[in-house]
């Protein structure tokens, strides 16, 4: 055993961890740095290729592993919905509201114009998250920052969380550490969008801290409120991007308050592209907001 | 270094970078149970099986690299050192104590693989004092050191049989 403890191999294996544990230390409080970035930027083109490869194989895939039945399951049900569509075309008033409704759609576009938006591949999911972390194909040089809001044209998916040249690291609202600031469009009662791991495996999510006589009820659409939450995320969304609908409102076992369980309108882990948000107006002093919130909320944890 | 160990080394530097790929791909290997193998453990393992000891440290010191960058979390280095210490200690037993054999691989890439899960549920689950840690060991760490566990053996026959042909 001496001889192994004296071995040249044995030195050069203490010296290899001693730069690993320097490497782990430094990265831990300054992030990857240009090795990750080396490591991330060598990567990338060919998770890129391979992710453009399986997304084309697996649409070709959900025809051909389809069986006879559930051909023609499918069939049945798509003819119901061409009867249910010509249906409402034959209602040329029914067409005309939907039409406004759709403007009213639209218009939401217009309320954001401020939006710099950018659109993204996913190239990579994270076999070691819980939350289904993924990878996508822009990075700094396309102008992503940290901290980005990253969406679909369904809602909320969530933030970027670390950025290299050529891709970005996204955390998703599923992640345990998601909290920030949401708001009830029908009622404007305020809530904060948390999470935990059981509910987040069933599809859902929370929005906690509802008073006692809160009006939230199942239906209602839930959208971020854009305000910083303690320790949180919050304020650098900005205010007004779809989360989801409110599936049940129950008692928190740890208070008087009460929590609405959200169905998010996006499923992270079955999206192929997103956008990511790369500017809006308010961001600078959003982001002003929520490090000073977290600096103070140190702060005070440091006098503790 | 002769020829044939340097297209060997060859050999194993591509398939880790093919396993890593095929890790980190969007829709390729399917999700069992909300969870995705960890392919670079048992590569990295299973190459010590069979290789001297400064080369099987290299492997498992690039694997762990790899599998650092991957991580959403931004500490670079801790699957490195993991690695790194299993596939040196694995590579010493393997050339004076242990008989190679797929019982073995088995075994070494199960607790290779028990280390690496069980630290990374203490470093970025405990840790961080997210609720519910006993139900995430059990409902989503539990099932990746499966599915880890379940891929051993294809990837130490590969391993095998490009240390031993080429």
């Amino acid at each position: 055993m001496n001889r192994f403890f004296q071995s040249n191999q044995f030195r050069g294996l203490i010296v290899v961890l001693f730069l690993l544990s320097s490497l782990t230390l430094y990265t831990s409080t300054a992030g990857p740095g240009a090795l990750g970035d080396l490591l991330n930027s060598a990567a990338m083109p060919m998770q890129k290729v391979l992710s453009t490869a399986t997304g084309k194989a697996a649409t070709g895939a959900e025809t051909i592993t389809k069986s006879k039945e559930e051909l023609l399951a499918e069939n049945k049900s798509l003819q119901q919905q061409v009867n249910t569509l010509n249906q409402k075309l034959t209602n040329y008033y029914t067409a005309l509201q939907q039409n406004e409704q759709y403007k009213q759609f639209l218009g939401i576009k217009n309320q954001h114009k401020d939006y710099q938006l950018l659109s993204a591949t996913i190239i990579a999911r994270d076999p070691n998250s819980v939350s289904g972390s993924f990878t996508i194909d822009q990075g700094s040089t396309s102008g992503i920052t940290k901290d980005c809001p990253v969406i679909t044209s369904a809602g909320v998916v969530g933030w970027i969380s670390e950025v290299s040249p050529l891709s970005a690291k996204v955390t998703t609202i599923f992640d345990t550490s998601a909290q920030f600031g949401v708001r009830d469009t029908a009622n404007r009662d305020t809530g904060v969008f948390a999470n935990d791991l059981k509910l987040a495996d069933k599809g859902l999510t929370k929005m906690e801290y509802l008073a006692t006589g809160t009006t939230v009820k199942a239906g209602d659409q839930i959208v971020t409120s854009g305000l910083a939450v303690e320790n949180g995320f919050g304020g650098k969304f900005p205010r007004g991007l779809p989360v989801g609908t409110v599936s049940a409102v129950k008692s928190s076992p740890y208070d008087v308050s009460l929590y609405a369980e959200i169905k998010p309108y996006v499923t992270p882990g079955k999206i192929r592209d997103v956008m990511v948000i790369t500017d809006f107006a308010g961001k600078a002093e959003a982001a002003k907001a929520a490090s000073s919130q977290s600096s103070s909320s140190s702060l005070s944890g440091a006098s503790k | 270094m002769k020829r044939g160990k340097r297209i060997r080394f060859l050999a194993y530097f591509l398939e880790i970078l093919l396993f890593f790929i095929l890790q980190q791909a969007p829709d390729l290997l399917p999700v069992i149970h909300y969870a995705r193998p960890l392919l670079l453990i048992p590569t990295a393992v299973t190459i010590a099986l069979f290789e001297p000891q400064v080369a099987s440290t290299a492997f498992g010191l690039f694997c762990g690299l790899l599998i650092d960058a991957g991580t959403n979390g931004g500490v670079l280095g801790m699957h490195a050192i993991i690695l790194t210490v299993i596939c040196f200690v694995v590579s010493y037993l393997a050339h004076d104590l242990l008989q190679i054999n797929a019982l073995t691989a088995f075994l070494v890439c199960g607790i290779a693989a028990a280390i690496t899960i069980i630290l990374q549920w203490l470093l970025f689950y405990v840790s961080l004092g997210y609720a519910d840690p006993a139900y995430a060991l059990v409902e989503h760490y539990l099932p990746r050191f499966l599915y880890t566990i379940a891929l051993g053996l294809p990837i130490y026959a590969l391993n095998r049989t490009i240390a031993l042909r080429i």
